[in-house]
């Protein structure tokens, strides 16, 4: 059997430089102006880009280093919505302040454009990663909609709005990180309205659309899942039991996180290619992509890029087919 | 035995003189506090300070007994020194040991961030400053110690792992993999990196220790990885144990916490509460009922005093809240009267009114049992 990796591309959000760490650190502290933090990490973003470029992803990452965690610039920017108390991200060590709905969700300002370099990403094909509408209420605290599920719709409403205000610089792919879709197996409504929020947005967006799944064992979205209005699926093979995916097909392009974004141990290239080759043997789709199997925030910047040097060397060795 | 005995958590914010440029503001606040808790020589000290004629170390040791002294003149049973010879409870404890190498910061939340190692051999304790740490603390302090020791569990889960994970067996999935590397990882810790501290701290006379264990409840699928761990750390000790646990999910601790061969466990619950007064109902004790439900065998020091504000709970909201505790737990006996946590964060002014709030109000608790 012949695999084709059609792509490469990293599974979410990148670390802060120690010099970005000491800058936001010190934004807090009151003893740098936020327009400082602000132009080195736009230095910071714009190297990033070109290291990618000069790697060979497919698919180029911002870096998305404005943001303190994926939804604070909803929380801090839709109306209905207030940031919230401190909260441990799923199992790790890391912490992000949850959103509170206090009231209908509305959206009367552009939000990413104050997160993102949009002025790097012109004639770039690049990737957005943005929270899964449902993963976005499950780690909220609702005291406002009287049904989840409109929740759930709103937010994937904001997404589209969101994606149409970037215009012309609009990412060639959306991942939608969604941990909460394979916490635990979710019922038939749940599914339906994830399926429902996924097909407004892949309704209202020209480019890819992914959902990745990580954390925890991906077999819990399976079989819905994979006939789901998405392109891409991202699973985490560091969470998932392979033998409760055997036997799968999906129509669209599966993306591996190989690498375990969560470890400093770096994979080498064949042990790349056997993780890939472990989840490709269960489930078989139309081609694959080779990715993180989660943001790198987790790792000090330099591992980060050691990591992502080493994935793209992977690629390079699979692209085109490897038997 | 008295009820509701008092204990601080561990950490407190570094003395003046450790933390700021020296300069006459801060030889000063040494001066204060040096008078106002009664650091016997301290005159000697400030001299020092004025004449820029001391060594980094004898700095630490003044802390240190500045820090004793804070903990003693607020009354508390069983004090400590603060930790003001530590880096900070991670840091501190990998530092001395071999096989860990530190590869930068990692984001906590926001801008805070800590410098997270890779455990890249097998682990091996090469240094002990814990020893040293506990004799001066010995030498001087007038109360009880209890001396806090980063646990194995967290040790293992604020790392990286590249060498279990590499000598791993191969298996069909990573899971396996990952969770047979993990074992061996929080075990080699515990008995080659935390165990021999122990035993030296216990063949120099320590009775009390704390093992805190942060982490304890961040991977629910692990929590008995993390009691099995910390049982094997203390196998066959003659000591007292706490387990220090704080902003955590406690529910996930169940059933097997009840497995743990600890005496103490102590939780946070102050930062959970109201801070109106009363014991009718207390949101931030409910978790107590689990404990009470489960009927665990050890005492447990729930948090009256929450270390994240410089709110100052007054006596009587302190002595509403052991009383609630006492309710729940249908046993005042097995009530210890404690902070949620170490008082790092807060300035000393705030940290010695909050310990002297925490013993007067377990003293109205004591006084309002044994009125009934």
């Amino acid at each position: 059997m012949v695999l084709e990796v059609e792509a490469c591309h990293l599974g979410g959000v990148m670390p802060r430089s120690e010099e970005l760490i000491t800058a936001f650190r010190r934004l807090a502290e009151g003893r740098e102006s936020y327009n400082t933090v602000v132009d080195l990490a736009w230095r910071e973003a714009s190297a990033l880009i070109e290291m990618q470029r000069r790697m060979g992803m497919t698919y180029i990452v911002e870096g998305q280093l404005l943001w303190h965690d994926i939804l604070r610039p909803f929380a801090e920017h839709l109306e209905g919505v207030k940031v919230g108390p401190l909260t441990r991200w799923f199992d790790n060590n890391l912490f992000y302040k949850r959103p509170i709905i206090v009231s209908n969700l509305v959206r009367n300002t552009r939000i990413l454009e104050k997160y993102l370099f949009t002025d790097l990403l012109k004639g770039v094909s690049w990737k957005l990663i943005l929270p899964e509408p449902y993963t976005f209420y499950s780690l909220s605290i609702n005291q406002s909609y009287n049904r989840w599920e409109d929740l759930v719709l709103d937010f994937a409403g904001i997404i589209v709005e969101e994606l149409r205000s970037l215009e012309g610089s609009g990412p060639a792919l959306l991942q939608l990180s969604a941990p909460s879709l394979v916490e635990k197996r979710l019922n038939v409504d749940q599914v339906e309205t994830v399926k429902e929020a996924l097909r407004l947005i892949k309704n209202g967006f020209s480019g890819l659309l992914m959902v990745h799944l990580f954390f925890h064992d991906a077999s819990n979205a399976f079989p819905w899942i994979l006939d789901a209005p998405i392109d891409i699926m991202g699973i985490d093979p560091f969470s998932t039991n392979p033998g409760q995916i055997r036997g799968y097909s999906f129509e669209g392009a599966l993306a591996v996180g190989c690498m375990d974004a969560r470890n400093s141990y770096v994979e080498s290239s064949e042990e790349i290619k056997a993780i890939l080759s472990s989840i490709a043997e269960c489930v078989n789709a139309k081609s694959y992509h080779l990715t993180t199997n989660t943001d790198l925030e987790y790792l000090p910047r330099r591992v980060a890029d050691a990591k992502m040097e080493r994935l793209a060397a992977a690629y390079r060795l699979l692209r085109g087919g490897m038997s | 035995m008295m009820l509701f005995p008092t204990q601080e958590v561990g950490s407190l914010m570094r003395a003046p003189f450790l933390r700021k440029r020296l300069d006459e503001v801060v030889i000063s606040e040494a001066e204060y506090w040096g008078r106002m808790l009664g650091v016997e020589g301290y005159e000697v000290l400030v001299d020092k300070l004025r004449r820029k004629e001391y060594a980094p170390e004898e700095l630490r040791d003044w802390a240190s007994l500045y820090a004793i002294r804070l903990h003693e003149a607020a009354g508390l049973d069983v004090v400590w020194d603060g930790e003001q010879r530590r880096i900070e409870m991670y840091e501190h404890a990998l530092r001395q040991v071999r096989g860990v190498e530190f590869l930068g910061k990692v984001k906590v939340w926001d801008a805070e961030t800590y410098n997270k190692a890779a455990i890249r051999s097998k682990p091996q304790l090469v240094e002990n400053s814990y020893i040293s740490e506990f004799l001066f603390a010995k030498r001087h302090a007038r109360r009880e110690l209890k001396v806090p020791i980063t646990g194995p569990y967290t040790l293992a889960d604020w790392s990286f792992d590249e060498y279990y994970i590499a000598k791993a067996r191969p298996s069909e999935s990573l899971v396996e993999r990952k969770r047979e590397a993990r074992r061996e990882m929080v075990f080699d810790l515990a008995k080659e990196v935390v165990r021999p501290v122990v035993l030296s701290l216990v063949e120099n006379g320590a009775y009390r220790i704390q093992i805190d264990e942060p982490a304890a409840t961040t991977k629910p699928g692990e929590v008995s990885l993390f009691v099995e761990a910390f049982n094997e750390l203390v196998r066959g000790v003659n000591a007292r144990f706490t387990i220090h646990i704080c902003y955590s999910d406690y529910r996930l601790l169940f059933p097997h916490i009840l497995e743990a061969k600890t005496h103490e466990l102590s939780i946070e619950c102050a930062n959970r509460d109201t801070v109106r007064p009363g014991h009718s109902e207390r949101p931030g004790y409910q978790v107590l009922k689990l404990f009470k439900e489960y009927s665990a065998n050890f005492m447990i020091a729930p948090g009256v005093i929450d270390v994240h504000s410089d709110y100052v709970e007054p006596p009587e909201l302190v002595r509403d809240r052991l009383l609630y505790a006492a309710k729940v737990l249908d046993d005042p006996s097995q009530i210890i009267a404690c902070n949620d946590c170490g008082l790092r964060t807060r300035r000393w002014d705030v940290a010695f009114r909050k310990e002297k709030s925490l013993v007067e109000g377990a003293r109205l608790a004591r006084e309002a049992i044994e009125r009934c």
